[in-house]
């Protein structure tokens, strides 16, 4: 470790998200610039004497010399996460690693495996898996003017309430499976800043020429549905419980299969109520969108 | 070996509990499986403390379920076991006490101003499996990234392995 930290002593960093402390140190001061869109949304810079993990970068700026491959080093603690010939990937690798490090052992926030929107002042939660749908949800809710909040985490704090986790979103291209950064200004939507309670849980996984009928399901049901997405419920299924029971205490949880994006957000702002104060969502239907 | 118990007495398996609106969260921490209870099954559960038997259960629920008929507890019993909810769920009981449908919605029919018990179980997943996970090979910094739930070296480098 001695020798590592010798190695990539020139400039470093420590960081708070959510609880969860992370320092990093790079053998070029330009690397930290580079770093700067990749630390985890919400995070904040500050000074520590001990940190829960140790991200070390070695980016080789040497000339290159013909026949000789130059490759950067990206260390988690003491151990090699990734080397690359192309530095971009490293940049990569530690967003990747350092947000799934953050959301499996964060002990202020509780997060949740879901795309989330703001919608007058409350947010629409939609919890699944990768490849479920997710992103093309949210960039739909966007287009139709909600806020936005994360493609990829929900994150409760104690009350409940969801908070922002806003990395740009990740498109998927249908030819190559390749991820495309997006803003959401790019769809014509601003970014939540303020932590919402939660109106509606939307468990749906997109299924081709499928149509958007929807079951109001109980909230007890909407918290398993939640806790199946859930990054630390098996470590402390106690602190699970109590903080998806107060999220979804005043939400409508909404279970089916869906087509096109648009088909549901259609159905989902026309139906959208809000009842004044601290009511309960109110959509309109009972048990089934169509009766 | 199969066992066969007669008289039927279930208790309910220690876990963790939560009571939501109507309806009861359970939490199997051996297993790591959350439940979902509705209201007749969740005062069934609770009334399993292993000294009683159906009959004897439902004479005890008499005011919730308005008769000392035990059909809606043993079809909850029922239910509960297959959940894993009961100790010894294991155990196949004796046939003559599992419930034909027929049977049983014309006795409950009876009794409908009680709702059918209903269970939703569910297996908590891994973080990895909760989040984005990584491929086999990918580079990973621990084994909750890794979608096979393994992060080991490989050489110098920390990479997902089946």
């Amino acid at each position: 470790m001695a020798k590592l930290y010798r190695l990539v002593g020139a400039a470093g960093m420590c960081i708070r998200a959510f609880g969860v402390t992370v320092g990093v140190r790079v053998n070029d001061a330009g690397t930290l610039v580079s770093l700067s869109n990749r630390i985890p949304p919400g995070s904040r810079r500050v000074a520590a004497r001990r940190v829960d993990r140790l991200y070390s970068f070695y980016v080789n700026r040497a000339k290159r010399r013909r026949g000789l491959r130059q490759f950067h080093t990206l260390y988690c603690d003491h151990l090699i996460l990734h080397r690359s010939e192309n530095e971009a990937d490293l940049y990569e690798e530690f967003e990747k690693d350092v947000d799934s490090y953050v959301a499996s052992t964060s002990t202020a926030g509780f997060f949740v495996h879901a795309g989330v929107v703001g919608w007058k002042g409350r947010a629409i939660v939609i919890p699944g898996r990768s490849y479920s749908g997710k992103t093309t949800l949210v960039a739909e809710f966007l287009r139709r003017g909600a806020t936005y909040y994360s493609d990829e985490f929900a994150v409760f704090d104690r009350r409940g309430f969801v908070h922002p986790f806003s990395r740009l979103l990740g498109v998927r291209m249908d030819s190559t499976d390749q991820q495309l950064r997006k803003a959401a200004s790019e769809f014509g939507s601003a970014t939540g800043l303020l932590p919402l309670p939660v109106a509606l849980v939307i468990l749906t996984e997109y299924k081709k020429s499928a149509s958007w009928n929807p079951q109001a399901i109980s909230a007890g049901r909407g918290v398993l549905g939640l806790l199946a997405n859930s990054l630390a419920a098996r470590s402390n299924p106690e602190r699970a419980f109590g903080i998806l029971t107060k999220a979804t205490q005043k939400s409508c949880i909404l279970l089916g299969v869906r087509g096109e994006a648009n088909e549901v957000v259609r159905h989902i702002q026309r139906e959208f109520s809000v009842l004044s104060g601290s009511g309960k969502m109110s959509f309109g239907w009972g048990r089934n969108i169509h009766d | 070996m199969i066992k066969q118990i007669n008289p039927l007495k279930p208790k309910r398996i220690d876990a963790l509990t939560r009571e939501f609106h109507d309806e009861l969260l359970v939490y199997d921490g051996e297993k790591h499986k959350a439940h979902c209870l509705n209201k007749t099954a969740a005062v069934v559960w609770l009334a399993c403390s292993g000294d009683a038997t159906a009959p004897e259960i439902a004479k005890k629920l008499e005011g919730y379920f308005h008769s000392s008929d035990d059909t809606l507890v043993r079809l909850s019993v029922a239910k509960l076991r297959k959940a894993g909810l009961l100790e010894n769920s294991d155990i196949v009981f004796d046939s003559r006490e599992s419930l034909n449908r027929r049977d049983l919605l014309k006795r409950v029919r009876a009794l409908a101003v009680v709702a059918l018990p209903v269970v939703v179980t569910l297996l908590v997943p891994m973080p990895a499996a909760a989040a984005s996970c990584f491929a086999l090979l990918h580079t990973c910094s621990s084994s909750a990234q890794c979608c096979s739930g393994h992060c080991g070296l490989s050489g110098i480098k920390l990479v997902c392995l089946p």
